[in-house]
């Protein structure tokens, strides 16, 4: 009971945008890879549940997001990754959003994004945050050492798969997924690399990006897998779509983008997916919350006099 | 100096070590710890060995030099043995005061200025006055630029002598050829007027002051408004008019617009100081000019400025003057205009009164509730309660409902909550018959508003109606729509059910409960939904809580309640399980006549 | 309008447009939101080509003189118009990545619509007459036919080039500042590729700058700015375009000696340009790798001194950048196993046809029968 009342506390804390200590980051990474470890591959969830995108350290916009959808655990949430990197507040979106998961392990689910990485956490923002934020690199170890855990799909209701990137060509049913050991950094290639990282395009069977990594994959292909896994619908994330949601394929796969004004700068609208207990869905916008313009950098004079 | 190599536990030589570091966050770090240094090694090595060593350290990251700035500023005259010692860091601070980064600059000049309230005359003389001396006449603007911050905190200490050399020093700066030091002494010099005295300031300042108001750099010029409302509250109404009169009128038609928008941003304050004849004399044709501007800018910061004009001069001038060219403000090309207009013209109703905010305001609020853009809608909204209390929501509602119903349904969701937020107050000023006719659907469409914050804030408001209206009225008008949306196949419209029984708890009478509420609340026992159940078990403690201090209220839990918590407490679900076994305690303590701690509801 | 002559210059705001009319110039700005689906959907077809990840479509900078109806407009379109339809150059991992790939059986798979994933361009900016300033999008422009505009020519080798010593003095106030993002794309966060043009106008002249920055990790550095001035009365406009890469190992090597650790500058666009410019201009890297920062003998910077950016200035490029010690981690991503021995310069540059300098001059025509 303490601890749910101390962690009820930690909540609070974090929605105020108030990190909490490095001691209760590392309770709390403990006790979400305690929870995470019991997680499938693909993690069987009920809905009703409201599917969320990439958020990107965004945090005022993540409460703008729970002010439209409603809060966990009244609302059940399941977030395909990219919690962190890019926005100026990673930390404590990461963490507010584990700490509900700790707290309520039955209404939130949070899966891996490509984010959710070392190697890439190093380079777009989050280890650096970490650094100025606790004045080491713990947090940001915790925090890593939670990435390696986190699922890597999701199904609702057996019918609505959920990914972050998309499908592998080295996937055709979902129990291929469950054989993936998991817990471990992202690996440069192999089907738990195609989860997190491939994208749709227009093109028919599977397709080479032309960076000389990662996979693209077409309407049939979607067509399927769908059809071998008994699925209605694919929902993924990874992609930024101005208006924070795009049907493709016969609506048989939809990115769901939940980063409003991306970036502070890109103008986009955000969406989130809600499900119903019919799987009925309904998308709903919402646009960028007034405070995030706190701690965006003022431009300096000196800028101006470029060469 | 010492040797403390040998030492490698000594603490300048754990600091050196630290500070010598690669890693940026380890000398960061260094630097923060360093009056925790100094207090360890005491003040008088403090003095010989860690303040020449800091000397010698000045060659880092402007991130490490900010943070020395800001440690030596932070009462470390202390660690240097107290203000007799004071000066000794002085020459650390001068040279970071002349640094490239302005960030560094600025925390230096502000650490000198605090180390300077500790100093005395002798220690100004012998020590302060050649450091202003050096950075006044430094070759490199940034020194000089800092030098403009060092006058004000040093004046009032000095000798007189010292007094009149510090005067032509600072004149100087203010016709120092580079512009961005000229725009320092612009900013500094309404703080240094203050320590002036009067002849003085006329004497000397004053025709430092007004060539840096002609000066032909905007950038300079737009930062001697405020020095301007410095110097006019030093002097009387009549030297105001002979000395800043003209001025003034310069700076209003000043030919840059950013010149223009400093003084619509700063008139208030500015025609207070100037005193009331110029302001009837000058500042009323000024400020029609800038409300008239054509710079959407200069317009804007115009008409913030209105409300805290408008009272400083009479009624009639408003109406004849003013209000013209807020009429037109009203249906100015720019949103920016409007929605700032939005947010103060309600202020003017107090000023105006009934009978003339009913003819001259209100047509113009009309008009804003409909503006495109919804920040002017919401500004007007949230503003109304200023016009209700003098002219009576009667005529306020009767004006402006259409308008407010059609924001009811606004696409912004904050602009319907808004309004949501309003309609208590209207609901209790308007009664029950015409609430029943114009409003109540309203109310209840809310309850299935696609966005949840509405939905909660619709009910807050059934909470709220109840309060007002009473629980006869509720039990007739509002529970019955409520209970019915209990069996809506949709989960979340029965969620809302919950969270609205929840809400309007509190205001709920033994009776009601019984008869309505109960019966719907067993139904949804087994909903399907664990987080129908879960809100179902919160439902039970705040009603249990609400009927503890009715009568029959302890035999209604222990029947009605208890059984339905006994149930939900071995549920499949963790959650509905965690919420049962709270309600519970509740319940049990309530139906044993216990009276419960109020436990609130989430937040 | 057209005699216009003597009105001061006059900036103006229009929300999401501004810009500032100087003498017969006006300068327009235009800042919108990314493209929505419908739009991007278009722009897509019509280049053949998957747009940048963030394509600010609908941003435009143009340049409008009313005195002979010379227009010059840079728009991301446009622009991604010059990519090109393939390149060589592959991530870094990609032969890693290959071999697994063929490990797990899906071999077979290839690119099926090739392009220049780096989304390099080298277009200068468009030029075009038109009687009044049109920032319509290029594709609506193209079917009438329009009379040709004067072209840029080569410089005369004595030509002195854009005054640059003038453009430095930051004593000439500016009256205009606008900087317009154009696209930007993380490369799959393997680097990134963005354009993005600056403009500052003065009360004599105007100068804008598009500049492309490209940074593959543990591949290359590439940049490709287009530099545009214009002083009022001069008769002409100037325009440089300089191309530049090197490789990423080439450019790590120049790294401050004193911090070699510390990878911040990498990220670093104003930094990295320095490095190019120096690599490009000067032979191959010497015992004694120039740094940025200052020598222990000369303690402080000073304001003149230019170059090296604090660490408490925003950088140029803004929330994107990865700032403080996060290049550090550019550094560890080697991936340790990578084979080739010999590091620096082992692997071969792509060629690159836009590298060098290149100086030219338009010279305006004289106004229609004006006389003012």
């Amino acid at each position: 009971m303490s601890s749910i009342s101390s962690l009820d506390r930690q909540i609070q804390q974090l929605k105020d945008c108030q990190p909490i200590s490095e001691q209760q980051v590392k309770e709390l990474c403990l006790k979400a890879r305690e929870i995470l470890v019991e997680e499938a591959n693909v993690q069987w969830i009920d809905s009703p549940v409201t599917i969320c995108g990439d958020i990107h350290g965004q945090f005022w916009d993540l409460l703008e997001l729970f002010k439209v959808g409603g809060m966990c655990p009244d609302t059940n949430y399941l977030f395909l990754g990219d919690y962190v990197d890019r926005g100026f507040y990673s930390v404590e979106t990461f963490l507010l959003l584990l700490a509900l998961k700790v707290r309520y392990p039955d209404r939130i689910t949070l899966i891996r994004g490509n984010h959710e990485s070392r190697q890439i956490t190093q380079v777009y923002g989050f280890y650096d945050e970490c650094l100025r934020k606790f004045g080491s690199a713990s947090v940001w170890r915790y925090c890593c050492e939670v990435f390696d855990y986190l699922s890597l799909g999701a199904v609702v209701d057996g019918k609505v798969f959920c990914v972050h990137g998309g499908l592998s060509p080295n996937v055709t049913s979902l129990d291929q997924i469950r054989l993936i050991d998991r817990k471990q950094e992202v690996p440069h290639d192999g089907a738990m690399c195609d989860l997190l990282w491939s994208d749709p395009d227009d093109i028919e069977g599977w397709g080479l990006s032309p960076r000389g990594a990662g996979y693209l994959f077409g309407a049939d292909i979607v067509k399927t897998f769908a059809h071998a896994n008994n699925l209605d619908l694919i929902a993924r994330a990874h992609q930024l779509v101005m208006e924070g949601h795009k049907l493709m394929f016969d609506d048989l796969i939809v990115t769901v983008w939940s980063a409003p004004n991306y970036c502070y700068r890109c103008g986009n609208v955000a969406s989130i997916l809600e499900l119903d207990e019919n799987l009925n869905p309904t998308y709903r916008s919402f646009d960028a919350a007034t405070q995030d313009t706190r701690g965006i950098p003022a431009k300096s004079t000196a800028l101006q006099y470029f060469l | 100096m010492a040797d403390y190599s040998q030492d490698p536990l000594h603490p300048i030589a754990i600091l050196v070590d630290e500070l010598r570091s690669e890693d940026v966050t380890l000398r960061l770090n260094a630097v923060h710890r360093i009056s925790t240094i100094s207090l360890a090694l005491g003040t008088e090595r403090t003095r010989t060995e860690l303040i020449p060593f800091l000397l010698e350290s000045l060659d880092d990251d402007d991130e490490i030099l900010l943070a020395l700035a800001e440690e030596l500023g932070q009462g470390f005259v202390d660690y240097v043995g107290g203000p007799e010692y004071g000066h000794l860091l002085l020459p650390v601070l001068e040279v970071l005061a002349a640094v490239e980064e302005t960030l560094v600059r600025d925390k230096a000049a502000e650490s000198i200025t605090k180390v300077c309230t500790s100093l005395n005359q002798a220690q100004i003389e012998e020590h302060y006055l050649p450091l202003l001396k050096r950075l006044t006449t430094g070759e490199w603007f940034t020194s000089r630029t800092s030098a403009t911050a060092l006058f004000a905190a040093a004046y009032p200490k000095a000798a007189q002598p010292t007094q009149e050399e510090m005067r032509k020093m600072f004149t100087t700066l203010c016709t120092d050829d580079t512009p961005m030091v000229r725009r320092a002494a612009a900013k500094e010099l309404g703080a240094f007027s203050k320590t002036l005295d009067h002849d003085t300031l006329l004497a000397d300042l004053l025709p430092a002051f007004r060539k840096l108001s002609q000066d032909d750099q905007d950038s300079v010029r737009l930062l001697t408004v405020e020095s301007l409302i410095s110097i006019a509250e030093a002097l009387s109404n009549d030297e105001c008019k002979t000395h800043l009169g003209s001025t003034m009128k310069n700076m209003v038609s000043d030919k840059s617009w950013r010149v223009r928008y400093m003084v619509a941003d700063h008139f208030v304050k500015l025609a207070t100081a100037a005193g009331e004849d110029i302001v009837r004399e000058e500042l009323v044709v000024a400020f029609v000019a800038l409300l008239k501007d054509n710079e959407a800018e200069v317009r804007t910061a115009a008409a913030g400025q209105i409300p805290g004009f408008a009272q400083l001069v009479d009624r009639e001038v408003i109406l004849a003057r003013l209000m013209p060219c807020i009429r037109d403000l009203s249906t100015d090309q720019s949103q920016h205009v409007r929605a700032a207009l939005g947010t103060q013209i309600s202020g003017l109703a107090p000023l105006l009164g009934k009978d003339a905010t009913i003819e001259h305001l209100l047509p113009l609020f009309l008009q804003l509730l409909k503006d495109e853009f919804p920040d002017v809608r919401l500004n007007i909204i949230s503003k109304l309660e200023m016009v209700n209390a003098v002219i009576g929501i009667e005529l306020l509602s009767k004006a402006l409902l259409p308008a407010i119903v059609q924001l009811a349904e606004d696409k912004q969701w904050r602009v319907r909550q808004a309004i949501i937020e309003y309609i208590p107050l209207l609901a209790k000023q308007l009664g029950v018959q015409f609430f029943d006719d114009q409003l109540a659907n309203l109310c209840m469409a809310w309850l299935g508003d696609p966005v949840f914050s509405i939905r909660e804030a619709a009910t807050v408001n059934l909470r709220k109606l109840t309060e007002v209206f009473g629980v006869d009225w509720a039990k007739s008008a509002i529970i019955p729509k409520v209970l019915a949306m209990g069996n809506n196949v949709n989960y979340l419209f029965r969620m809302t059910t919950v969270f609205a029984i929840t809400t309007m708890a509190p205001a709920l009478d033994t009776d009601v409960i019984r008869t309505s509420v109960l019966p719907t609340i067993t139904d949804l026992v087994s909903d399907r939904i664990p987080n129908i159940r879960f809100n179902v078990a919160k439902a039970l403690e705040v009603l249990a809580t609400s009927l503890s201090s009715q009568a029959g209220g302890n035999e209604l839990v222990t029947e009605g309640i208890l059984p339905n918590l006994e149930k939900l407490r071995n549920d499949s679900d963790a959650d509905v399980r965690f919420f049962a076994e709270k309600g519970l305690a509740t319940a049990q303590a309530v139906a044993s006549g216990e009276a419960p701690e109020v436990t609130m509801s989430d937040a | 309008m057209t005699s216009t002559t003597t009105a001061p210059p006059r900036p103006f705001d229009h929300g999401s447009s501004k810009g500032i009319q100087l003498d017969t110039w006006l300068l327009t700005s235009t800042i919108l939101p990314i493209l929505n689906a419908t739009e991007s959907d278009a722009a897509q077809a019509q280049l053949h080509l998957p747009l940048p990840e963030i394509c600010f479509g609908n941003n435009t900078l143009v340049l409008h003189d009313s005195a002979t109806n010379l227009q010059f407009q840079w728009n991301a379109l446009d622009a991604l118009k010059a990519v090109g339809r393939d390149t060589e150059v592959k991530v870094a991992y990609a032969d890693e990545w290959a071999r697994g790939q063929a490990n797990s059986g899906s071999a077979d798979v290839a690119v099926q619509k090739p392009f220049d994933w780096t989304y390099t361009t080298v277009h200068p900016g468009s030029v075009s007459l038109s009687p009044s300033p049109s920032p319509t999008s290029p594709s609506s422009s193209a079917p009438t036919p329009q009379p040709q505009p004067p072209q840029f020519l080569p410089a005369p080798p004595t030509h002195p080039g854009i005054p640059l010593h003038l453009l430095a003095r930051q004593d000439i106030p500016i009256l205009f500042y606008d900087e317009i993002p154009l696209f930007e794309d993380e490369l799959g966060d393997n680097g990134i590729a963005e354009l993005v043009v600056r403009v500052r106008v003065n009360s004599t002249s105007i100068f804008i700058l598009s500049r492309f920055f490209l940074r593959i990790d543990n591949v290359l550095f590439r940049i490709f700015d287009v530099r545009l001035y214009m002083a009022l009365g001069s008769g002409e406009v100037i325009r440089e375009s300089k191309g530049r890469q090197a490789g990423y190992e080439e450019v790590k090597a120049r790294l401050p000696f004193d911090k070699p650790t510390d990878l911040t500058p990498l990220t670093d666009i104003n930094w990295v340009h320095a490095q190019l410019e120096a690599l490009a201009t000067s032979p191959p890297p010497s015992a004694f790798p120039p740094s940025s920062r200052p020598s222990s003998a000369t303690p402080l910077r000073h304001p003149t001194a230019g170059g090296s950016t604090g660490r408490l200035t925003p950088s140029a490029s803004g929330a994107s950048t990865p700032t403080g010690r996060t290049a550090e981690a550019l550094g560890r991503m080697d991936l340790g196993s990578e084979s080739g021995g010999e590091s620096r310069g082992a692997r071969s540059l792509p060629k690159w046809e836009a590298e060098g300098v290149k100086l030219e001059v338009l010279k305006l025509p004289v106004a229609g029968g004006e006389s003012n």
